[in-house]
């Protein structure tokens, strides 16, 4: 899959999206959005057009982009499923979740992991302090947990 | 190979176990103190003020000041949360759906929730008549202002509001200041053209560059700039004279004898269905810091004119406030039927 | 001139310096943190000091909004996360020469533009605050639209590649600045029934997940270090006197910053921005920009530096802030019994100019602070992806979550990482979509009150001497480039003609 059609594609499904929502609006609100709107709508299509215009033209293959899928999918998840534990328990256990997450990612095991935990915990213990204890930003409100 | 004492795996390991037992007991015993386990009064941990606008504005110096009184009082940790959005709709939402056991109120002027609800009705997911109401502690007027080589009195105003369209400076739709200018525009039986800007002092700015004819403020936030006669206020809408600007005449006097002010009171809000005990203890320590001559002596300097109001009587004004509103209603409607000028049919 | 002795005098009382100094060090932390910013850093600390003397109060406050900009600068340059908006411009040069092991190189320049830019800005507050006031009044909503019409003309120059994927970029930014309550008509667009878009898009959430949350997977997918060279070539003091060799950019930056901080609300962020991109315009050398080249990073935090005390020239001397910080240290100065405007330099002279010499030996302190601790932050771009890509997602998050401690802002700020982690694989740029951001609002609002105004006639633009330098400085903008390249012949065939009279 080439990531630069898609994202293109995506934009463009966004854009018609937004104007499809603000045909209801009174004029004096959506005129703005709307000619940003099509400028941008038709900025896209002129790049979809002229890529496809240029793979034909070159006649190979021209450098796609594509993703590291393998790679990238594990990032998201560790980083998706570590900010969803915040909201069960406290931004907190996100932060912790993150060092142990990527250390895991990283294929670290035994020594290497203990010291990456350490080094996690320690700075764990330091934002707490920092932000939970002198700036009172609450950072074990979530969900299941809320103190 | 076998582990011997001493060697850097065991150091490792002890040091890793070391720290998370200090971390683990650090926030155990930061858990106690916090909750003071053992105790069964109220408050038993810090009570958390939500304010809807940002640190340091004029919603929150009323708490701001008091906070120091109240802490001596509670014995417990009070403090405010700014949670800024949607002109204050974030944070009534937020307390609305807050559990009701005295530890999250809100700071703010259930006159601004009530237009809220009414503006911003597709977000807003409170009522403000249902939020506790436990104290209030200060009131403002609205003002209205000019530059002095414009208008020096409001009869001059008023000769020019007859001739031409002024251009009058709010701190935006559905606020306070929208609602007194179009009961101005009620009152004097003139159109004027409604500019909104970002909060009361960037429309004073817009004024002091004779971008606009005239502005729609609060004292709280405008007494430096009239007190240094940068300014000209043209009239306070009031029932009765302000104190610091009793020359400037009100309504009332002016032959506006219907006018009844919708109040800007900034008080302390709760959950709905707060415990009447907790409203009781809460009301208590309120009244006694607000009671104190050096809060009275910080509000003077800051320019908070105190009025201190029981939940009952706190209530009572908001009630009178939805009524009120829908006295405006179509007032309101009417000036919702201004069109932007470029898109005036010709 | 006494007076300004017997507030040095004052300033030097050791309460007053201990709160100079720790107020600096609480502002570089704060500064450091993404998201955390200025604002939030005094609101944060207002009530430590709520029991403390005015002065000393106002000294710790002041203090930590002079160095929490400059202290911004440090996670631009070495984490590729601007600690605050205002330093988004500075990333753009910043970070690839810490990936080129100069980073030690732009910590000593932006050292040098926090001392030498905040010391001018801070002369200019000082003497000329009343008259730079008069002149700041001038600008009605007309003039703002314009100054952001003129800014967005700037954007081009901005864009590193593709023209059009730029433009997209800016133009995705100026469609998501629409979300929120329209202030001009009061509709709530793009809102989708959830409250927390109220408001609109935020800025700092939707920044620190395009640089940060961005910056942290790419860190991650890589495996690379920050610092691709590994080692760190040249120090802060060697970037510090590097500084110097640029007096033009220095001067154009620090006047950039002073005007667009005299002006309120128009922000230092779009300080930041303009100074880079007229940087860039007129370089000898444009292409050399957004791969290390040391003139943006000064350009930038020349005019940041510079534009915090004109944010202050409006706050205390008519009381009208020109900025969110501004706003948070008026409303502490009226805590404290000090009201700004007309009267404060009467009744409160002392207190007043106390804070002015605080500020000129607050530069001391980010000179000292600067050239002693920053080469250990410089050496964080060397340490192992396990440990840093972590703590990047950390800091900036935090960031995030503490602004308004609601969850949902670090899903904003984690959709804008994904978002920029996409952008930057398929060279759309995330500059000008923070720009049109910032932008956005500013030129739509003050477009429509503009026409309110003058009750929809358009010659409100062209009204004012102020708007019709600045439509000047638009279409120079614009055509100045092409315009340049068609007379650039006929330029040059006169100069040789003149060198030939000259030397016979």
């Amino acid at each position: 899959m080439n990531l630069d059609f898609f994202f293109q594609g995506v934009l463009i499904f966004f854009i018609v999206f937004l104007l499809w929502e603000s045909r209801n609006y009174p004029f004096e609100s959506g005129i703005y959005p709307q000619m940003v709107g099509v400028i941008i709508l038709t900025l896209l299509l002129y790049l979809w057009g002229s890529n496809l215009r240029k793979k034909r033209e070159h006649k190979r293959e021209s450098r796609e982009i594509r993703l590291r899928g393998d790679g990238f999918l594990k990032i998201s998840l560790v980083t998706v499923i570590a900010t969803l534990l915040g909201f069960l328990g406290g931004f907190l256990l996100s932060v912790l979740c993150y060092y142990v997450g990527y250390a895991l990612l990283q294929g670290q095991r035994r020594s290497g992991l203990r010291h990456t935990l350490g080094v996690g915990v320690a700075l764990t213990a330091f934002f707490y302090i920092l932000f939970g204890w002198f700036m009172n930003v609450p950072m074990f409100q979530g969900w299941l947990v809320h103190f | 190979m076998e582990k011997k004492e001493g060697s850097p795996r065991v150091h490792c390991r002890v040091w890793v176990i070391a720290l998370c037992s200090l971390w683990s007991l650090g926030l155990i015993s930061m858990f106690l103190i916090e909750h003071g386990i053992g105790e069964e009064t109220y408050p038993r941990q810090t009570i958390k003020v939500i304010c809807g606008y940002a640190p340091g504005g004029s919603s929150e110096r009323p708490v701001r000041l008091l906070l120091p009184l109240l802490q001596k009082h509670l014995r417990q940790n009070v403090m405010i949360e700014n949670l800024t959005g949607a002109g204050g709709v974030l944070a009534a939402n937020k307390v609305f759906s807050s559990p009701p056991d005295g530890y999250t109120l809100l700071t703010g002027q259930p006159g601004t929730l009530i237009l809220l609800e009414k503006y911003l009705s597709e977000i807003v997911r409170y009522r403000t008549k249902d939020l506790t109401h436990i104290y209030n502690i200060a009131q403002d007027d609205f003002v209205l202002l000019s530059h002095p080589e414009v208008f020096q009195t409001f009869e001059e105003f008023l000769g020019a509001a007859r001739k031409r369209r002024l251009r009058a400076a709010i701190s935006g739709w559905g606020t306070h200041t929208h609602l007194y200018i179009v009961m101005l525009e009620e009152m004097i039986g003139q159109k004027f053209i409604i500019v909104p800007f970002e909060g009361g002092r960037v429309s004073i700015a817009a004024l002091l560059g004779k971008h606009v004819d005239i502005v729609g403020t609060f004292i709280s936030t405008s007494y430096p700039i009239i007190r240094s006669g940068t300014v000209k206020p043209l009239m306070v809408f009031s029932d009765r004279r302000h104190p610091t600007l009793s020359q400037i005449p009100i309504p009332g006097e002016m032959g506006f004898r219907d006018f009844t002010p919708f109040d800007y009171h900034t008080g302390i809000l709760g959950p709905p269905q707060l415990p009447g005990d907790r409203i009781k203890i809460l009301e208590g320590i309120f009244d006694q810091a607000v009671k104190e001559p050096e809060f009275y002596e910080k509000a003077k300097e800051a320019g908070v004119d105190v009025y201190p109001l029981n939940s009952k009587e706190y209530l009572a004004e908001t009630e009178k406030q939805y009524s009120l509103l829908k006295k405006y209603i179509k007032v309101l409607k009417g000036a919702e039927d201004q069109k932007t000028p470029i898109h005036r049919e010709k | 001139m006494e007076i300004y002795w017997i507030a040095m005098v004052y300033c030097l009382q050791w309460q007053n310096l201990l709160a100079l100094v720790t107020g600096g060090i609480y502002g570089v932390i704060v500064g450091i943190l993404p998201g955390i910013g200025p604002a939030v850093g005094m609101a944060l600390a207002l009530p430590l000091t709520l029991k403390w003397h005015p002065a000393a109060a106002l000294i710790f406050l002041c203090t930590s909004y002079k160095l929490s900009t400059y202290g911004g600068s440090i996670t631009s340059i070495v984490l590729n996360t601007p600690g605050d908006s205002s330093n988004a411009a500075t990333v753009i040069d910043g970070f690839p020469m810490c990936r080129k092991g100069e980073g030690g190189i732009a910590l000593g320049a932006s050292c040098a533009s926090a001392v030498v830019g905040g010391l001018l800005g801070t002369l200019g507050l000082i003497f000329f605050s009343p008259a730079l006031a008069r002149f700041a009044l001038r600008f009605g909503p007309a003039e703002y639209c314009l100054i952001g019409v003129f800014a967005l003309t700037l954007v081009s120059v901005a864009i590193r590649g593709s023209v059009v994927r730029g433009l997209i970029s800016a133009g995705l930014g100026l469609i998501l600045a629409t979300f929120g309550y329209d202030a001009v008509v009061g509709t709530l667009r793009f809102t989708f029934g959830m409250d927390f878009l109220g408001d609109g898009v935020p800025v700092i959430q939707a920044m620190v997940g395009l640089f940060g949350v961005a910056q942290a997977l790419e860190l991650a997918e890589s495996n690379e270090p920050l610092s691709r060279v590994g080692s760190l070539m040249g120090g802060v003091w060697e970037g510090f006197k590097k500084y110097f060799h640029y007096p033009y950019n220095i001067l154009r930056s620090t006047f950039i910053g002073l005007f667009v901080g005299v002006v309120p609300a128009v922000g230092q962020t779009i300080s930041g921005f303009l100074s880079y991109m007229e940087a860039v315009r007129e370089s000898k050398h444009p292409e050399t920009f957004g791969k290390g080249e040391i003139e943006g990073v000064i350009a930038p935090e020349t005019a940041n530096n510079a534009c915090m005390p004109g944010d202050l020239v409006c706050t205390i001397s008519l009381g009208i802030p020109g900025s969110v910080g501004a706003a948070v240290f008026l409303g502490s100065m009226v805590i404290f019994g000090i009201t700004p405007g007309p009267l404060v330099f009467k009744e409160h002279g002392d207190i007043i100019y106390t804070l002015f010499m605080s500020l000129l030996f607050a530069h001391g302190l980010i000179f000292i602070i600067g050239l002693t601790s920053f080469r250990y932050f410089a050496r964080i771009a060397t340490i192992p992806n396990v440990i840093i890509v972590p703590t990047i997602l950390t800091i900036s998050l935090i960031g995030s979550y503490a602004t308004r401690n609601m969850m949902i802002d670090v899903i904003i700020s984690l959709v804008f990482g994904f978002l920029g982690y996409f952008m930057n694989k398929i060279n759309f740029s995330p500059i000008p979509l923070i720009f049109g951001l910032v932008i956005g609002d500013m030129i739509e609002k003050n477009f429509h009150r503009a026409l309110l105004l003058s009750e929809g006639a358009y010659r409100i633009f062209i009204e004012s001497w102020e708007a019709k330098l600045l439509l000047v400085l638009i279409f120079l903008s614009l055509f100045w480039l092409p315009l340049h390249r068609r007379f650039w012949p006929i330029g040059t065939a006169v100069k040789k003609i003149l060198h030939l009279i000259n030397h016979g």
